[in-house]
């Protein structure tokens, strides 16, 4: 069952104009985002990820950095293609962004009450009592005991879970379509990420958002969403609906990422990881960027490879599907 | 809080103690005022000097000394200075306003304009504005403050003889009247504008790079990701947050600014008590040197620690310590 | 507007001696005006034309850039301004290479001694050193100069009793920093003397922060030794010092008005160098420091 497409890319890329050269965080990338579905975004640090949702949110550190081209398609409109004033109009109401650090992601002079009302008061102009009242709802539904009392405190009071929490609130305060989760687990520990996951879930199915959930754990792909793209050196290399990943997983990168989780279950004498290091972006091979690191490579790796269908609704980029 | 506060205060006060024994040990043990205040004629008779000594009391033990001081000096009493015989507590209470004058309207000029001009050089980074801006504090931190002052001085008076660049006008005391507050700002805008120069150019600094440093933070780019305007965005998170480091310079500026008001007080013949003391100085007038100093020090530390004080409640991070 | 441009690439640098220096970026305008400062200053006897201290009185009052002889101008007494000028950045570098050199080694040993001592002993230097460290120079400066009386001395003793403490706290910071380090707590376990642990392994590491800090003090001090001279707190009058001559300059100023500002431009243009140097020296030791540590 298709929902409707809310955000379309198209061959987005984006480029940092620095003196030691291009780098190109982004190179033509292309997704689709379903009303109600969760996309993970999976790669190493690196490899582009944050960079994508910057860019979503017209928020690509200037001046060095620059969407040189593609679309952003949200509501009918290309995203690149609006002033600032219009992209202001959309962050927070159209779509919104969490960070990976709670503690950071709060400033730390405010009380937390302050942050809250003040995304509440851009959406609505009530009284402040109807505000207040609003903002101890939205506590309780990220589920933070005792809400009211909690308004008044400031972050740096607080644990990491609940800060992450607090952020979840005025992150969903003024009902986004599209929410963006950068990392926001990584700094929480175990117990407390599958609570926020659960949360986040629970926030998804009541107010129909779709959520971009960037993250390196396919543990968390295993659990949060519907669709994967694995990104490396700026670009998808592999782009599938989850069950479709996990069962064929059809680019070596993909592959050699599922093989470095280990296994509970089984006891091996040297953990399984990726040989070599990811290249840097300013000086990328004109090939297949994985090549250098690939166990499979062979000669027509170093031409660029095309997009390959696997099979409905999966896509790899790799050289071994050339039907030949 | 409050621990914060009383903590403070305490160590003022004792800082405060160790200054006036500083102060009057260095004074007192290398200077002789007995000597200093016996007539020429008789330099060479002992007696005459013995009994000089008796009578200001130099031949009793260094503590008693120093707690007959330090008694005199909470009551401001510290003798009367040797050149003008009149207590040198009605001199500096006489001379006082026009410092504290010259002294505040120097640091609310600095701050004012200071703040301001680096928030908004770090906003507009690397443009003409950020430019001149960084010329000018490059320039304001090397020139010397006495030199700039004559500059200004030659300028002021010879070509645009806009300002005055003597004195205070006729204003006395701290309350000037009504009619003459337009001519004392008159009087104090040249003076004060010298004084802040320096101060302007390292708050302008400070701001700048404190700002440029808060405007990389993730709690800026999730107010920008909240949809908040570009004002709020910089006014109220931003800014506030830049605040922090440059409060914290606030104590130091005062020294700055103490330090200025000797020299802008000379040159512009400011009746201060910068100029006071340097009278005393070069006129080995140990009382006055003694109470100018001080004076000026007890000033220099309650200011901090009232600016520590505000920097506990714009910070609340700083009160658990 | 979006936020401010970030830092998106380390610079992975080949590593070419002459790429280096390139890559440094040194400040050559101000590192050429702190090397002639130098140069006049010690051969002043070979570059100024005239006796500082000799009055001319068939020569007086002559602007400057208008006599072959005196290219700078004369005062109202006919002394050549050039060569005070020369001789003056001699009174520089006589004041400020004791004064730094004593702030330097009393709040080295300072800061040592507390860093690495720790509790009480630390504590109590600590609270004398932070009293000082805010303290209005002009101020101290005035103590020492009533103590001690005017003239050189007085200047370098004023100059070491406003800077030490700097040095000191900074020290400190350091060696708290670097004293737990592994081969210090081996130093320690082999036996070595505290005094030879302090000199040996402390010290050599903290020596590029205190080459910055130095750097970036001088302008400073070069500011309070002119402010104190203007004074008349510092050198006696007459002898050739750039703040002396402001002062002679401001009683004259309709008259020979570029004796006031000719040596002012001096100060400003040599501070500015130092301060410039000061940052790039910062800024060349520091990323590098983290990076091979």
């Amino acid at each position: 069952m298709e929902n409707e497409v809310i955000l379309s890319v198209n061959d987005l890329r984006t480029h940092f104009f620095t003196r030691s050269g291009v780098v190109k965080a982004v190179d033509g990338i292309s997704f689709d985002l379903r009303k109600g579905e969760t996309l993970g975004i999976v790669g190493e640090s690196g490899s582009g990820k944050s960079m994508t949702a910057w860019s979503i949110l017209g928020m690509v550190p200037k001046p060095s950095g620059q969407i040189v081209s593609g679309s952003i398609v949200y509501q009918g409109e290309d995203l690149i293609q609006k002033s600032e004033q219009d992209m202001r109009d959309i962050r927070g109401s159209g779509i919104c962004m969490v960070m990976q650090d709670p503690l950071t992601s709060l400033n730390p002079v405010f009380s937390v009450g302050n942050q809250v009302l003040e995304s509440l008061r851009l959406e609505y102009t009530e009284s402040k009592q109807t505000l207040r009242d609003r903002a101890v709802d939205l506590l309780s539904k990220v589920r933070i005991p005792a809400p009211e009392t909690r308004l008044d405190a400031f972050p740096h009071q607080m644990s990491g879970g609940m800060r992450q929490r607090v952020v979840g609130a005025i992150s969903i305060a003024r009902s986004p379509n599209i929410l963006i989760a950068d990392e926001p687990t990584t700094s929480l520990d175990a117990t407390i990420q599958l609570q926020y996951l659960r949360l986040l879930k629970d926030i998804q199915e009541q107010t129909g958002a779709a959520i971009i959930f960037i993250t390196h754990d396919f543990g968390i792909v295993a659990r949060m969403c519907d669709r994967v793209a694995v990104m490396y050196a700026g670009k998808i290399v592999e782009y599938a609906e989850v069950e479709q990943l996990f069962d064929n997983p059809s680019h070596p990168y993909t592959e050699a990422l599922l093989e470095s989780v280990p296994d509970l279950d089984v006891d091996v004498d040297t953990l399984p990881s990726i040989e070599g290091q990811p290249p840097s972006l300013d000086d990328l091979p004109d090939g297949c960027a994985f090549a250098p690191r690939c166990p499979v490579a062979f000669e027509k790796c170093s031409v660029y490879p095309g997009q390959y269908d696997i099979e409905q609704g999966h896509t790899a980029r790799c050289w071994r599907h050339d039907g030949s | 809080m409050s621990l914060y506060i009383l903590r403070r205060l305490g160590e003022g006060l004792v800082t405060l103690i160790a200054l006036s024994f500083v102060v009057f040990g260095s004074i007192h043990l290398t200077g002789d005022p007995a000597r200093f205040l016996i007539p020429v004629t008789e330099a060479h008779d002992e007696e005459v000097y013995q009994a000089q000594r008796e009578a200001m009391g130099l031949d009793r033990p260094f503590i008693i000394q120093y707690l007959d001081f330090l008694q005199g000096a909470l009551r401001a009493e510290f003798g009367k200075s040797f050149i003008y015989s009149v207590p040198v507590k009605d001199l500096i209470l006489d001379r006082l306003p026009a410092t504290v004058h010259l002294a505040l309207t120097g640091m609310i000029m600095a701050f004012a304009l200071g703040i301001p001009l680096g928030i908004l050089a770090a906003v507009k980074r690397d443009s003409i504005f950020d430019k001149i801006g960084q010329a000018f504090a490059v320039f304001g931190l090397a020139a010397p403050q006495f030199w700039v002052a004559i500059m200004l001085i030659m300028i002021m008076g010879a070509q645009l003889t806009w300002l005055p660049t003597h004195g205070r006008g006729d204003i006395e005391g701290w309350w000037p009247e009504w009619h003459q507050v337009p001519d004392m700002i008159h009087h104090l805008m040249l003076p004060a504008f010298v004084l802040a120069i320096t101060v302007i150019a390292a708050v302008m600094r400070l701001t700048r790079s404190a700002m440029l440093e808060i405007l990389d933070s993730d709690f800026v780019k999730f107010a920008q990701v909240k949809g908040l305007s570009h004002r709020s965005v910089i006014w109220k998170h931003a800014a506030r947050n830049a605040l922090i480091p440059v409060l914290t310079f606030g104590g130091i500026t005062l020294a700055g600014l103490l330090n200025g008001s000797v020299v802008v007080e000379v040159v512009f013949a400011w009746p201060g008590v910068g100029l006071l003391l340097l009278e005393g100085v070069r006129n080995r007038d140990f009382p006055m040197t003694e109470g100018a100093i001080l004076l000026s020090g007890f000033f220099y530390i309650i200011t901090s620690v009232i600016i520590d004080i505000l920097y506990g409640y714009v910070d609340p991070r700083v009160r658990i310590r | 507007m979006a936020v401010t441009d970030t830092n998106v690439l380390q610079m992975t640098s080949t590593a070419s001696w002459r790429q280096r220096i390139k890559e440094a970026r040194l400040p050559w305008v101000p590192l050429a005006i702190i090397i002639l400062v130098l140069i006049l200053g010690i051969f002043s006897e070979l570059i100024a034309p005239f006796d500082p201290e000799a009055s001319n009185l068939k020569a007086r009052v002559i602007p400057p850039f208008t006599n072959g002889e005196h290219i700078l101008g004369t005062d109202i007494l006919g002394k050549d301004i050039f060569s005070r000028l020369v001789f003056g950045a001699r009174t520089l570098l006589q004041v400020t290479v004791p004064a730094m050199a004593i702030a330097v080694l009393v709040g080295t040993a300072i800061g040592l001694v507390a860093g690495y001592s720790g509790r009480w002993l630390d504590a109590i230097l600590m609270r004398i050193t932070d009293a000082t460290l805010g303290f209005p120079s002009i101020l101290v400066a005035m103590l020492i100069v009533t103590l001690i009386g005017t003239g050189v001395w007085g200047v370098v003793f004023a100059v070491t009793a406003t800077t030490w403490a700097r040095f000191a706290r900074m020290i400190r910071g350091e060696v708290l920093g670097t004293k737990e380090r592994d081969f210090v707590l081996l130093a320690k376990i082999l036996g070595v003397s505290p005094t030879t642990i302090m000199l040996r392994h402390l010290f050599p590491n903290v020596i590029n922060t205190l080459m910055v800090m130095i750097s970036l003090t001088i302008g400073q001090v070069i500011l309070l030794e002119a402010s104190l001279s203007f004074l008349g707190l510092g050198m006696k009058p007459g002898e050739p010092a750039w703040g002396i001559m402001v002062a002679e300059g401001r009683a004259q100023l309709l008259t020979v008005w570029w004796l006031a500002l000719l040596p002012g431009i001096m100060i400003t243009i040599v501070v500015m160098a130092c301060n410039f140097f000061g940052d790039w020296l910062r800024d060349y030791l520091d990323p590098k420091l983290r990076r091979s540590r």
